[in-house]
């Protein structure tokens, strides 16, 4: 299982985690399922990145938790995102936009058109 | 959550930590399980995905901030064991910066009392006393009388006004006991001449007559402090002084205001202002009035007193009999305030800075030596995985949890040794009775705690982090030897500086004692009497009272002389006499005026004093002579 840990910059994980939890509160272990079914698979965060990356969006106040009972009847901590979350989410992901257009259109000339 | 709540509440933080993990954990063995996999399976899958469960805690604990404040924790910890372990080497560290710290504290609470709290009053450096000067006589601080006070009051232009006061020797009673206490007549504009807010109440309205304003210190000791002093009557007595104002005092007055905290008036220090009135029927001679002047913002001290200089050639087109040698000249308030020991104090401030840097240096080498006994102990750490930064952050926790010990026990002597300094402050010096260890003092002792903390980790955390081993090797012996061998010389040279610096200090304060003022002050008591100017009016009435009081005291056990005088050595007369000096082959009298004191013929011998030429008054058996 080929892990996309070092693929993944922190700014991207972060951007990742906070799309996923702007669906709708979520507990940590749900994110990493969501992130990989969504992502068919490409996408898989082991819980030594995914935790800690919580924790820190946590402590910047992008991320609110709450303590919740899950279907099982379990405690877990649902996360939820602040106002400062969805607009460094928005922000994120439009210069994110941007850049990936541009990469696109970089690789997609035609070996040769310079000239 | 902020780093201070995460400190408070970390257990709890840990078992969220724990619990949120382990719910993953769980979960995904779970959802292993239901793909097939068998428990044992499940578990080792999720432990490889997963990787080390404490380094996954720790970098949670890393992302939620305020790590420094727990390493800070350990670290002390491990270095109250270190130091623990050698108490000689602890308590030697400890007692010498307690000893710069308690230095540095010191003279900064004594510095900031007379040099950097300065008169409660407004733009200061506008403020200047007026004097007069006698060139002949050499005479400095001549004050004005009454004619010439109105002179200056009215002529120059520099000022935004002038004001005047003269002390008076007040008695008054509070229940059935008499008080005295040293009051001053102002002139009613001397609130906004000196810049004075008043802690309470008014200042003198137009019909000023009957009202007086008090000082704080009035009020809290003599009259109790209480919320109702506005509006208080004083029965007030003018003690007998020769040639005082025309007009008795003695009167009821009420108390319409309170004077700031800390307001003491440079040769006149006073419980009771009360409303001067000038005469026109005041003597041409009688001086006695201390005179104040606010200059205008735009105008310089030159520019006033060039001004003032003309106003005295126009006093002395006026009077031809006036002194020739008669000039004025302005003197900042600050400047006679705080008087010569400026330098002094600037002196003791760099002598107590500069034993804070040998202590620093003293305390920096003892860690540098031990550094050398430690190295097995450094070396095994590294060892077992401790980073440079990790070692650096411990020598750097030792060298501040020896000046945070240091400084606090500097600081407790500090605290002893001021309040003993503050007793016993002699009254030239302002403010210096009110010298404490405030919070100002305990923040330059925080950073001086400080500065020193890096200063004792500097030499050993290069020495550590040179980089290399610290096994001893010949050449790293070589340089540490070298380093020490600098600090030794160092110290050195600073003893050296702080000595002579202190010596000079200790030389000027032994200069200013008995060779000038003429006297060994040692087995002397003295006291005020200010007798009540309507009862004793008579001169025999006055020398009744005080031969018989001098008789009485001389017939005390232990007593050896008594005697009487005016005004006590040292302290400011401003009365003065006019002379007619015929002086041989002058083509006509001069004016001069020269201070004088009224003596008892046992004043003299009371205080050892010698006479240079001639003799003392005898002691007449009439006591004619008073």
């Amino acid at each position: 299982m080929a892990s996309p840990k070092s693929d993944l910059r922190q700014g991207t994980l972060d951007l990742l985690i906070l799309k996923t939890v702007a669906l709708g509160p979520v507990h940590g272990y749900a994110i990493a399922q969501l992130l990989q079914q969504i992502s068919r698979d490409v996408v898989q965060v082991p819980g030594g990145s995914l935790y800690p990356a919580l924790h820190r969006l946590e402590n910047r106040k992008l991320l609110a938790a709450e303590w919740w009972q899950t279907e099982t009847g379990r405690e877990a901590k649902f996360y939820r995102l602040t106002r400062r979350g969805r607009a460094h989410l928005l922000a994120g992901a439009a210069s994110w936009q941007r850049l990936s257009e541009a990469v696109g259109l970089i690789l997609r000339i035609a070996e040769g058109a310079a000239r | 959550m902020k780093w201070w709540e995460s400190l408070l509440r970390r257990k709890e933080q840990e078992t969220r930590l724990d619990k949120g993990l382990s719910f993953h954990i769980e979960q995904r063995v779970l959802d292993l399980r239901r793909s097939g996999l068998n428990e044992e399976e499940a578990q080792r899958r999720v432990r490889l995905e997963f990787g080390g469960m404490d380094q996954v805690k720790e970098d949670c604990r890393d992302a939620r901030g305020a790590r420094w404040i727990e390493r800070f924790g350990c670290d002390a910890r491990y270095a109250v064991r270190v130091l623990s372990r050698r108490r000689g080497f602890a308590a030697t560290a400890i007692l010498a910066t307690a000893v710069g710290i308690a230095t540095i504290t010191v003279v900064f609470s004594i510095v900031h009392a007379v040099l950097l709290k300065s008169l409660p009053i407004d733009h200061i450096d506008r403020v200047v006393m007026l004097w007069q000067q006698d060139l002949g006589s050499g005479r400095d601080r001549i004050s004005l009388s009454p004619a010439e006070f109105r002179e200056y009051s009215t002529g120059p232009a520099s000022f935004d006004s002038i004001a005047a006061i003269r002390g008076v020797s007040l008695n008054t009673t509070l229940g059935y006991q008499p008080v005295a206490v040293d009051g001053i007549e102002v002139t009613t504009n001397i609130f906004e001449t000196l810049g004075i807010r008043l802690a309470r109440g008014r200042a003198f309205g137009p019909a000023a007559r009957g009202e007086a304003v008090i000082s704080s210190e009035f009020w809290q000791k003599t009259l109790g402090g209480g919320e109702d002093v506005l509006g208080r009557v004083l029965t007030l007595r003018s003690g007998f002084a020769a040639g005082s104002s025309a007009e008795p005092l003695d009167g009821d007055y009420v108390v319409i205001g309170i004077l700031p905290n800390n307001l003491k008036l440079p040769y006149r220090d006073a419980g009771i202002w009360i409303p001067l009135a000038l005469h026109s029927q005041d003597p041409a001679a009688a001086g006695g009035l201390l005179t104040f002047g606010r200059l205008r913002p735009d105008v310089t001290l030159a520019q006033a007193s060039s001004e003032v200089a003309a106003t005295a050639r126009h006093l002395q087109q006026l009077s031809p009999t006036r002194s020739k040698n008669l000039t004025t000249w302005l003197v900042p308030l600050r400047q006679e305030d705080i008087g010569d020991i400026t330098p002094s104090l600037i002196l003791l401030a760099v002598a107590a800075a500069l034993s804070a840097l040998i202590v620093c240096a003293d305390v920096a080498n003892m860690l540098l030596s031990t550094l050398l006994e430690r190295e097995h102990e450094l070396e095994t750490r590294r060892a077992l995985g401790a980073t440079r930064g990790a070692l650096l952050r411990q020598l750097l926790t030792e060298g501040t949890i020896l000046a945070l010990a240091g400084a606090g026990a500097g600081v407790l002597l500090a605290i002893w040794i001021v309040g003993v300094i503050a007793r016993m402050a002699p009254a030239s010096i302002p403010r210096l009775n009110s010298a404490r260890v405030d919070g100002w003092a305990l923040g330059v002792a925080v950073v001086a705690a400080l500065a020193m903390a890096a200063a004792f980790s500097i030499a050993p955390a290069l020495r550590s982090a040179s980089g290399r081993r610290l096994t001893l090797r010949q050449g790293n012996t070589a340089r540490g030897g070298r380093l020490r061998e600098v600090l030794i010389v160092t110290e050195f040279a600073l003893a050296s500086v702080v000595l002579s610096g202190a010596g000079l200090v200790l030389a000027s304060a032994r200069a200013m004692e008995p060779a000038v003022i003429g006297y060994q002050p040692s087995r002397e008591l003295t006291f005020r009497v200010a007798l009540r100017q309507s009862k004793y009016a008579l001169p025999q009435s006055r020398q009744q009272f005080f031969t018989s009081v001098l008789e009485h005291l001389r017939a005390l056990p232990g007593v050896t002389a008594a005697g009487a005088v005016s005004i006590l050595p040292q302290m400011d007369t401003n009365r003065n006499v006019e002379l007619q000096v015929d002086a041989a082959g002058a083509t006509r009298f001069e004016r001069s005026s020269v201070r004088f004191r009224v003596a008892t013929p046992g004043y003299f011998s009371s205080l050892g004093i010698r006479v240079l030429a001639g003799f003392a008054m005898p002691i007449l058996p009439q006591g004619r002579l008073l």
